[in-house]
């Protein structure tokens, strides 16, 4: 069998509607027929149950021929087609990381405002994407997010989460 | 309709409505060029802003930003070789090598007059289709609108790009996501597991914006730098002259029609169009040999393709609630989001809007030829821009966008989940049109489907007698279904005796 992205990604998406509807609590409700509040989720659930055997099934038959295309490839590496994360393992690790910093931006915007939390995840993306030059790194990093937080905060009174230090920024 | 005309004039033709249309259209322009952006990102951009606006208003400025879109996406596939649109990709084939012959004012002067004319006409057969469409679908009870979107579900998921089974997947994704939170016939929650954040289910702005804006972050680090593009000199719009439409007004008029007929299909959009029209004035052209090394034909039948589209689209979006491509589906998940019910009665609650929309429809294909001339050569310079500039910007915006709507830190945690849960989706071939659709459509297919099995008893059976609206098109459905099945198991089938 070859496991590769597609092939996991196919596999969960069966695994989430079974295990939904392994905790869910159509039982409680059996007696209601269309009444039941679980009647339509349930019956949804099961058809993306369905369909996504079919998109298991065919994307295992996808990598079964593509492994076999290419007899050389090391088993458990992306063989599909449109797969490959453009680059090296430098992409994976940029990628990673930007995730990293739109989580940490988006738990740290509460704590630390939208202004703090903006820049820091402006300057460290714009870093980790290739942005060498200081001058443009600090100006866009710390710009952008002013202008945005002036404009929406200030400007137009939409109230956006200040910093622990100062109710301005 | 007409009846209801003036009161829509009032809301448009003032000096605040027209500063929208022009700021909405502008906007749309310059986010429509710049590469990788595209219509879908730009309305999930614009949207949350929109908002705090009035529902008019505020609709009328995403239409703008929506019809501006597609237009600016010709300007990139002209000047740098990338369409800013799927919609723009037919127009690179002829629009880059008559840029790279020094005729790039010259090409965005086709592609501006093309796109003025597939607009407007597209916005006349909205003005006619889809009151005469609405007032048919009057007629459907809660069977003939469980069968309605049914058809509708099943059509947008078989021609979505890609695996069709992926696109039903991702449509059954997107219509659970729609029944999580309160059920709307007895109240009783579900599927919420303690949160009572999700009583009311989840955020549909955060989901659109997660899974179109900040899953395309990570697509393009995903894909690798921008290759770059060959620097062309630009210094504004020619217009060609009326005697070089001699022998291509046909070529521009069956190109609209293509575009007007492909758009009013649900789930084909304008990229569809645009490539069919290319491939017919090509075959049709007595200047089809030329076609791909710079020749006008293909510019105009492209683009007055893509942008006939726009109208033609929005003809089952508000006669029955059915999105004709993505991108309506996000506009139909922004009249939700301003309160307004998408559905068979759509047209018949909001008479006064819905006429504002065809009129600033109108209005919009019209500025598209003094802005696209005064925008393109502003915007050439922005094309330009460090892509990594352009992906940090567009992070900031997601959570702005997001959180100031309505202040609530769940809201970026649901963003970010269908941001990355959608940019593996995305990489797997599953296309994310059906999960916002289902997730649009999924409540009125839900109430409809347990009422009519209330009025039937619990018999599902009789939804299709005493019904023939409803069998009628439970049989499409069953068609739309059942055929790409079919062709599934027939390529399995090749794929086992082949190996």
């Amino acid at each position: 069998m070859v496991i590769n992205e597609r092939t996991l990604v196919a596999g969960i998406m069966l695994l989430v509607p079974l295990g939904l509807l392994l905790i869910g609590r159509a039982g409680e409700f059996s007696q209601l027929a269309a009444f039941s509040p679980m009647f339509f989720p349930t019956r949804v659930l099961w058809c993306w149950a369905a369909v996504a055997v079919l998109a298991l099934v065919g994307e295992l038959q996808a990598g079964r021929a593509s492994a076999r295309a290419v007899p050389d490839q090391p088993s458990g590496r992306s063989s599909g087609k449109g797969l490959a994360i453009s680059g090296n393992r430098g992409t994976v690790l940029r990628l990673a990381l930007v995730i990293g910093a739109m989580a940490g931006f988006v738990f740290a915007l509460t704590e630390l405002g939208f202004l703090l939390s903006g820049i820091a995840f402006a300057l460290f993306s714009l870093r980790v994407l290739g942005i060498r030059a200081w001058p443009l790194w600090l100006g866009f990093g710390i710009g952008v997010p002013s202008v945005l937080f002036l404009l929406f905060h200030h400007g137009l009174g939409l109230p956006l989460p200040t910093s622990p230090f100062t109710y301005l920024f | 309709m007409l009846s209801v005309l003036p009161q829509a004039a009032a809301l448009i033709l003032t000096l605040q409505g027209m500063a929208t249309l022009v700021f909405g259209t502008t906007l749309g322009i310059v986010l429509g060029a710049l590469p990788g952006i595209g219509s879908t990102v730009a309305v999930a951009l614009v949207l949350p802003f929109t908002l705090t606006m009035e529902q008019a208003p505020a609709i009328i400025l995403l239409l703008a930003v929506y019809a501006g879109s597609v237009y600016g996406g010709s300007i990139s596939a002209i000047l740098i070789n990338t369409p800013g649109t799927p919609a723009g990709a037919a127009t690179v084939l002829d629009g880059t090598p008559m840029a790279r012959a020094g005729r790039a004012g010259e090409a965005l002067g086709w592609a501006t007059i093309a796109s003025v004319v597939g607009g407007l006409v597209s916005a006349v057969l909205l003005l006619l289709a889809a009151p005469q469409l609405a007032a048919f679908a009057l007629r459907f009870g809660p069977i003939e609108t469980f069968a309605l979107i049914s058809l509708g579900l099943t059509c947008i998921v078989t021609v979505s790009k890609g695996s069709v089974v992926k696109g039903l997947v991702a449509g059954a994704l997107g219509i659970f996501l729609s029944s999580v939170g309160g059920d709307p016939i007895t109240g009783e929650v579900r599927f919420t597991f303690d949160q009572y954040q999700l009583i009311a289910g989840f955020n549909l702005l955060a989901v659109v914006i997660g899974i179109f804006a900040f899953s395309e972050i990570l697509i393009r680090i995903a894909d690798g730098p921008d290759s770059g593009s060959a620097d062309i000199s630009f210094s504004g719009i020619v217009l060609p002259k009326i005697a070089a439409w001699k022998g291509r007004i046909g070529n521009l008029v069956k190109s609209t029609a293509i575009g007007c007929g492909v758009g009013v299909l649900p789930g084909t959009g304008s990229a569809t169009a645009a490539f069919i029209a290319y491939a017919e004035a090509k075959r049709s052209s007595p200047r089809g040999a030329a076609f791909g090394t710079g020749e006008p034909d293909g510019i105009v039948a492209a683009e007055s393709a893509n942008n006939a589209v726009t109208g033609g689209a929005l003809v089952p979006t508000l006669a029955l609630g059915i999105p004709g491509d993505v991108i309506t589906a996000v506009m139909l998940a922004t009249f939700t989001l301003h309160g307004v019910t998408p559905g068979v009665r759509l047209m018949e609650d909001n008479p006064t809007l819905i006429a504002a929309i065809f009129l600033g429809f109108f209005v919009i294909n019209l500025l598209l030829l003094p802005l696209g001339m005064l925008v393109s050569k502003a915007a050439a310079p922005l094309l330009r821009i460090q892509e990594p500039l352009m992906l940090v910007a567009i992070g900031l915006l997601c959570v702005l966008g997001v959180y100031y709507v309505r202040g609530n830190p769940f809201d970026l945690i649901v963003m970010f989940a269908a941001g990355v849960g959608g940019f593996f989706l995305r990489r797997s071939g599953y296309p994310m049109a059906p999960l916002i659709i289902g997730m649009v459509l999924g409540p009125a297919f839900e109430l409809s489907l347990r009422q009519g099995l209330i009025i039937t008893d619990g018999e599902f059976g009789q939804f299709m007698t005493g019904h023939p609206i409803a069998l009628f098109l439970l049989v499409l459905t069953a068609i739309g279904l059942l055929w790409p099945v079919y062709g599934w198991l027939r390529d399995m089938r090749k794929r086992s005796a082949t190996s």
